[in-house]
């Protein structure tokens, strides 16, 4: 094991704390980017111009096929960190084992 | 800081609406967004160094990875851009702190009109002199509300040669009055472009960050029918190659 992470065979090296993180450091972002008209504040009336409050509208909101695309991205990145994670830490429970039992150790 | 519902004389509803608190909340809020994407795109590019996925599977997620960190990376000018056009302060360069000194100004401006306006009323009452009794037109050459000229400016009064020197005076203050309420007039103005000049660079701003992006949706016909012959929504790069 380096740097807290995996290293098995000499090839695979896994940071697991890390990948673990990977699904809640991006639920925050994909929460703020989903909810982009609540956070400009509903009609943008406190703007006080219309040409303003329509540019900021379209700013947050007007990209809606690349934001699904884009928040698809981030829950597949996350479905698979969790899934890496959870294969790197059966791997190694795996491997040791193996290796324990063809050692003799107890 | 609420604003008078009132702006009689100058104008007949506020012309400096908005909401500068408001502006620089969502200014911060938008900050804090781009400065969460900024860390997260750091984060992600970490976590596909070759340190880490050293590895056949690792290399095929790195590029999962990689992609979205692309993706989000993209969205982080145009929170950033929105960001610093609203503004985070009302001491700051953006929107907000611009809209805060035009609102200032047109207090001031709506104040010292209406300062002049009630003068010149009451200049007006003595050039008038007593009411006339009831069914009787007035003889005066003078109207009974200050006339404004298509500016909005009040009309200067002349007083007839030879006019009585009370009237006169009155004439003369009035007039001074009139050009008070001028200078309250052109403060108003003022601020209106204040305003209307930081809304047009702030507009300016955040549209050239939608174009430059590549994540604003499609719009208009072609757009329509492509989208609904595809049954889908699709990303700009796969509409600009085929």
């Amino acid at each position: 094991m380096r740097q807290g992470g995996l290293n098995v065979d000499g090839r695979l090296m896994a940071d697991l704390g890390r990948i673990w993180q990977v699904p809640g450091r991006l639920s925050w972002v994909e929460r703020e980017v989903s909810d982009a008209p609540e956070c400009t504040g509903g009609d943008g009336a406190f703007l006080g111009s219309g040409e303003l409050a329509s540019a900021l509208q379209s700013c947050v909101t007007g990209w809606r096929s690349q934001r699904e695309a884009l928040l698809a991205e981030l829950s597949s990145v996350a479905r698979l960190s969790a899934l890496a994670a959870s294969s790197y830490e059966k791997t190694d429970a795996q491997l040791a084992d193996a290796l324990e039992k063809a050692m003799g150790l107890p | 800081m609420s604003r008078p519902a009132d702006w009689t004389p100058l104008a007949a509803a506020d012309p400096v609406p908005g909401d500068p608190v408001e502006v620089a909340r969502v200014g911060r809020r938008l900050q804090q967004v781009a400065d969460q994407i900024s860390a997260d795109v750091s984060w992600l590019r970490s976590l596909c160094t070759a340190q880490f996925w050293d590895s056949g599977a690792g290399q095929a997620f790195h590029g999962q990875v990689d992609d979205a960190a692309a993706t989000l990376a993209r969205t982080y000018d145009r929170y950033l851009a929105a960001a610093l056009a609203l503004g985070s302060g009302l001491s700051g360069p953006g929107y907000a702190g611009a809209l805060e000194r035009a609102q200032s100004l047109s207090l001031r401006a709506l104040t010292q009109a209406q300062r002049a306006w009630s003068a010149m009323r009451a200049q007006l009452a003595v050039i008038q002199g007593p009411a006339p009794q009831a069914g009787t037109p007035s003889l005066t050459l003078f109207p009974a509300l200050p006339r404004l000229d298509s500016s909005g400016n009040p009309v200067p009064l002349t007083a007839p040669s030879g006019a009585d020197p009370r009237l006169s005076a009155a004439v003369a203050r009035y007039n001074a009055s009139a050009l008070e309420y001028r200078a309250a007039n052109g403060r108003l103005a003022d601020a209106v472009a204040i305003r209307d000049e930081a809304a047009a660079r702030a507009t300016a701003l955040i549209q050239a960050a939608i174009a430059a992006d590549g994540l604003q949706d499609q719009t208009g016909l072609w757009h329509d029918i492509t989208r609904t012959v595809s049954g889908s929504p699709r990303r700009h790069d796969q509409q600009q190659c085929g």
